[in-house]
């Protein structure tokens, strides 16, 4: 779930760390690149990945609508727009590698049946569907007004619980 | 400037004393004129007087300037980018001050103070925050991707159109 470059000197490459094995899932917990950047490597280039879980449904008025970015005069404009431009770039390189690689997609929602992997029960806590509705709702106003604000990603995160035995973990939180 | 005018000049309560009424004398050459002044204009010398507490509110110094742009706000939370030599730094911060400045949209520019204010109790640093530019100042900015990505947005398009329909 949810992997980003380390500027630490002694963690190994994400392709390193998972050298071997076998990903029952990989996990964008929600649209933002600090989040994923290593994802990419993972998806675009790591052998055995079962599934690919996200909280994204809406994805063409969501790609209209993150290419429709709202800038200012300043000084710091540029810096602004570069940021712009690496998320961008960041969600179409993790979509076009679950696409070209054909890895089956599941969609995240609170209301789904937990699922059993390895003896493991995942549950997912969060988002909620209406919160769903509401995020991509704004996305799809944006269509006919691109200076609307949307909400933060951060809305929809993934939360899931996994229980193994009597312990509980909860992972996802932003 | 008329006497009328000096009167009115000098009657300012703010910085002077009380006038005193003090007459001109005026010479004819080889005589003296002990009579008939010319004029009378009112006189006070100036004087320093305590002013009033809000007038000696003490002012801050700023200590360090950065400026940023608001990359995401949500309830009580914001993430900024602040720019310094070049250099983009995410900080996550409080939305309330942002907002009550008037920092609102994504990317929205705006300069934070950090200040330093010496009162009678001590030594207090805090934060200033000012817009650069208003939320009516927004403009839309396409992205601009390469040959590469736009065949990757095409096919996430035709991929997800196709799971849609």
């Amino acid at each position: 779930m949810d992997a980003h470059p380390s500027s630490h000197p002694i963690r190994p490459e994400i392709l390193e760390i998972i050298k071997g094995k076998n990903l029952h899932f990989v996990c964008l917990t929600h649209p933002h690149a600090d989040h994923g950047v290593d994802l990419v490597t993972v998806l675009q280039r790591h052998q055995n990945i079962g599934e690919f879980w996200h909280t994204i449904f809406e994805i063409p008025a969501f790609i209209f609508g993150i290419e429709q970015t709202v800038n200012f005069p300043s000084q710091v404009r540029e810096y602004a727009s570069k940021l712009n431009q690496d998320w961008g770039e960041f969600l179409f390189d993790i979509y076009a590698a679950v696409i070209e690689r054909k890895i089956p997609r599941h969609h995240l929602r609170s209301d789904l049946s937990p699922r059993v992997i390895d003896g493991v029960e995942i549950h997912c806590l969060s988002p909620d569907e209406s919160v769903q509705n509401q995020y991509f709702s704004a996305y799809q106003k944006k269509l006919s007004d691109p200076k609307i604000q949307v909400p933060d990603p951060n809305l929809i995160s993934a939360v899931l619980a996994l229980r193994l035995g009597q312990g509980v973990a909860d992972v996802g939180k932003h | 400037m008329s006497t009328a005018n000096l009167e009115g000049f000098l009657d300012r309560g703010e910085d002077v004393g009380r006038p005193t009424d003090i007459a001109v004398a005026s010479f004819t050459a080889g005589r003296r004129q002990t009579e008939g002044t010319q004029a009378v204009i009112r006189y006070a010398p100036a004087t320093r007087k305590e002013r009033k507490s809000e007038e000696r509110k003490p002012q801050p110094r700023v200590l360090r300037r950065l400026e940023g742009f608001l990359m995401e706000m949500e309830k009580d939370e914001a993430r900024v980018a602040f720019v310094e030599d070049g250099r983009v730094t995410p900080y996550d911060m409080p939305a309330d001050q942002l907002r009550r400045s008037g920092i609102v949209v994504k990317n929205q520019p705006f300069q934070m103070d950090e200040i330093e204010l010496k009162l009678e109790g001590g030594l207090v640093v805090g934060y200033r925050f000012e817009p650069l530019a208003k939320p009516s100042d927004a403009y839309i900015e396409p992205l601009n991707f390469d040959a590469e990505r736009k065949r990757k947005r095409d096919l996430i398009l035709k991929e997800f159109s196709k799971a849609k329909a």
